[in-house]
C-alpha cells in the first residue's frame, strides 16, 4: 500500500514537472515579421504617443495549435504609451521606454492579413486581430533603442492573461524581442509605417490543458492493468 | 485623345502596382559564433523560415525542401559596443536530405547552393549586454538560382538582424542568436517577355 502511494506520488510529481517546465525546456516560440508605427512618429517619440506593431507569424510552436500550412497566425501589439525619447549624445542611441500595452496572437484560416498603408486603416488592426485568440498578454516592461542609421531593437516582458495556448495566467512568463529597421537601412516599409520588425515571442507555460478522468490518469501509470 | 488614354492607363497601372504592398525577404533564424578577438572570423548558421507566411524574392519550395543560410569568414576588424566586420560570404542552401541541427553546423551547408554572395561589411551594435542589432549589405554573385534575379537586382540587399546574447536564446556552442532577414530594397518581379507590338496592343 505504501509502495502504491509512493508510486502515485512519484507519478504526480512527474506530471507536475512536465506541466510546469523550466523557461528553456518548456518554452514555446513564435517568430514574426511585420511593421510598427507610432502616433506622432517614432524617431520623435513624445510622451503619450502610442506605438503599435502588426505582424504575421512565420514559425510557431505546435502547442499553439495552428497549422501555418492551412492557416495564418498574426501577432499584434498595441497600446504602448511612450514616456518620451532620450538620446545619448555620445553614442547617438535613442531609447524610448513605454508603459502599458498588450500583445495578442491569433490563428486565422482566412489568411487575410494586409498591412495597407497609413495605419490604422481599413485592414489594420482588423485583419491582424481576427480569428481565434491563441495568446494574450500585458506588458510589464517595454523599451526600444534606435541608432541614427535607422537600425534598432526592442524587448519586452509580459504577463500572460489568456488565449487557448495559455494553460493558466502567469506573471513574467513571456518575452519578446525584435530588430527594428527604419527606411534608411534599406528595409521595405509600406507608406505610413515607421519601422519593419523581425522578432520572436517566447512563452513559458504554453501547455494546453488536457482533461482526463482519474481512471485514465491511473491507467497511464498502470498500463498492465 | 489617344495620348491621354495611354497616360490614364499607365497611371492606373502604377496605382494598382503600389496599392498592395508585397514584402519579400529571406527571413532567417540563426545562431552565430564570434571570434576571440580582432582578426578572427564570425559565422552564422540559420534556417530560412518564411514558409507560406511571407513571400521570398525567388521561388522556394518549402513543402519539399529545407532552406538554410550560412555566413562565413566575417572578419572582426573592430570590437566594442559597435563592432565592425568585413569580408564575409553568404550562401542559401536547398536540401531535402539532412535536417539542419545547430549541434552540427555542416548540416546547414549541405545540399544545393541556390544563391551565394558577399557580405562585404557588417556592423553589430549592442544596446544592452544582451540585445543589439546588426546591419550589412549582400551582393549576390552565384548559385543555381542567380539567374532568377536580373543583373540590376543582385546587389545591395540589406542584411538586417536583431542580436540576442541572452542565455535563453543561444544554443550550446554559439555566442549569439540572429533573428533577421536579407531582402531586396525593392520588390523583385519576374521578367515577362513580349514583343513591342504585344506591348503596344496592351494599351489599345
Amino acid at each position: 500500500m505504501k509502495l502504491v502511494k509512493f508510486m502515485a506520488g512519484t507519478a504526480l510529481a512527474l506530471l507536475l514537472a512536465v506541466a510546469a517546465p523550466g523557461f528553456a525546456a518548456g518554452i514555446a516560440v513564435v517568430d514574426y515579421v511585420g511593421f510598427g508605427w507610432e502616433t506622432g512618429g517614432l524617431a520623435a517619440s513624445a510622451p503619450g504617443d502610442q506605438f503599435s506593431v502588426a505582424t504575421v507569424v512565420t514559425q510557431i510552436d505546435p502547442r499553439f495549435g495552428v497549422n501555418l500550412g492551412s492557416s495564418e497566425a498574426t501577432l499584434y501589439i498595441t497600446g504602448l504609451t511612450s514616456q518620451g525619447a532620450v538620446t545619448d549624445p555620445f553614442s547617438g542611441v535613442t531609447t524610448i521606454t513605454y508603459t502599458g500595452g498588450t500583445l495578442a496572437v491569433y490563428g486565422d484560416p482566412s489568411r487575410n492579413h494586409d498591412w495597407g498603408t497609413y495605419p490604422a486603416n481599413g485592414t489594420v488592426p482588423s485583419t491582424f486581430t481576427d480569428g481565434t485568440l491563441l495568446f494574450s498578454g500585458t506588458f510589464q516592461s517595454f523599451s526600444l533603442s534606435l541608432l541614427p542609421s535607422g537600425a534598432g531593437a526592442y524587448e519586452g516582458l509580459l504577463n500572460g492573461t489568456g488565449g487557448s495556448a495559455l494553460a493558466y495566467p502567469c506573471s513574467g512568463c513571456a518575452y519578446t524581442f525584435a530588430g527594428t529597421f527604419a527606411a534608411p537601412t534599406g528595409a521595405q516599409i509600406p507608406a505610413g509605417y515607421d519601422v519593419q520588425v523581425d522578432g520572436t515571442l517566447e512563452l513559458e507555460g504554453a501547455v494546453p490543458v488536457q482533461n482526463v478522468n482519474w481512471g485514465s490518469l491511473k491507467q497511464l501509470y498502470n498500463p498492465g492493468r | 485623345m489617344k495620348k491621354m488614354k495611354i497616360t490614364l492607363l499607365l497611371l492606373a497601372q502604377l496605382a494598382l502596382a503600389t496599392s498592395a504592398f508585397a514584402v519579400q525577404m529571406f527571413d532567417f533564424d540563426a545562431q552565430a559564433t564570434m571570434p576571440a578577438g580582432v582578426g578572427g572570423a564570425a559565422a552564422a548558421y540559420g534556417r530560412i523560415v518564411n514558409g507560406q507566411a511571407v513571400a521570398t524574392p525567388i521561388p522556394l519550395d518549402f513543402a519539399n525542401y529545407e532552406y538554410t543560410i550560412v555566413v562565413t569568414g566575417l572578419t572582426l576588424n573592430t570590437l566594442g559596443t559597435n563592432s565592425f566586420f568585413s569580408g564575409g560570404t553568404v550562401a542559401i542552401y536547398q536540401d531535402a536530405a539532412t535536417p539542419s541541427d545547430w549541434a552540427s553546423p555542416a548540416t546547414f551547408s549541405d545540399g544545393t547552393a541556390v544563391l551565394t554572395g558577399t557580405l562585404a561589411t557588417f556592423q553589430r551594435t549592442m544596446f544592452t549586454s544582451t540585445l543589439g542589432t546588426g546591419t550589412g549589405f549582400v551582393d549576390w554573385t552565384g548559385g543555381t538560382q542567380l539567374g532568377q534575379l536580373a543583373v540590376a537586382d543582385r546587389t545591395g540587399w540589406p542584411f538586417l538582424t536583431s542580436v540576442s546574447r541572452a542565455a535563453s536564446q543561444v544554443q550550446a556552442g554559439y555566442a549569439e542568436r540572429w533573428d533577421g532577414k536579407v531582402e531586396p530594397e525593392q520588390e523583385v518581379v519576374a521578367t515577362e517577355q513580349m514583343s513591342w507590338s504585344e506591348l503596344k496592343a496592351g494599351y489599345r
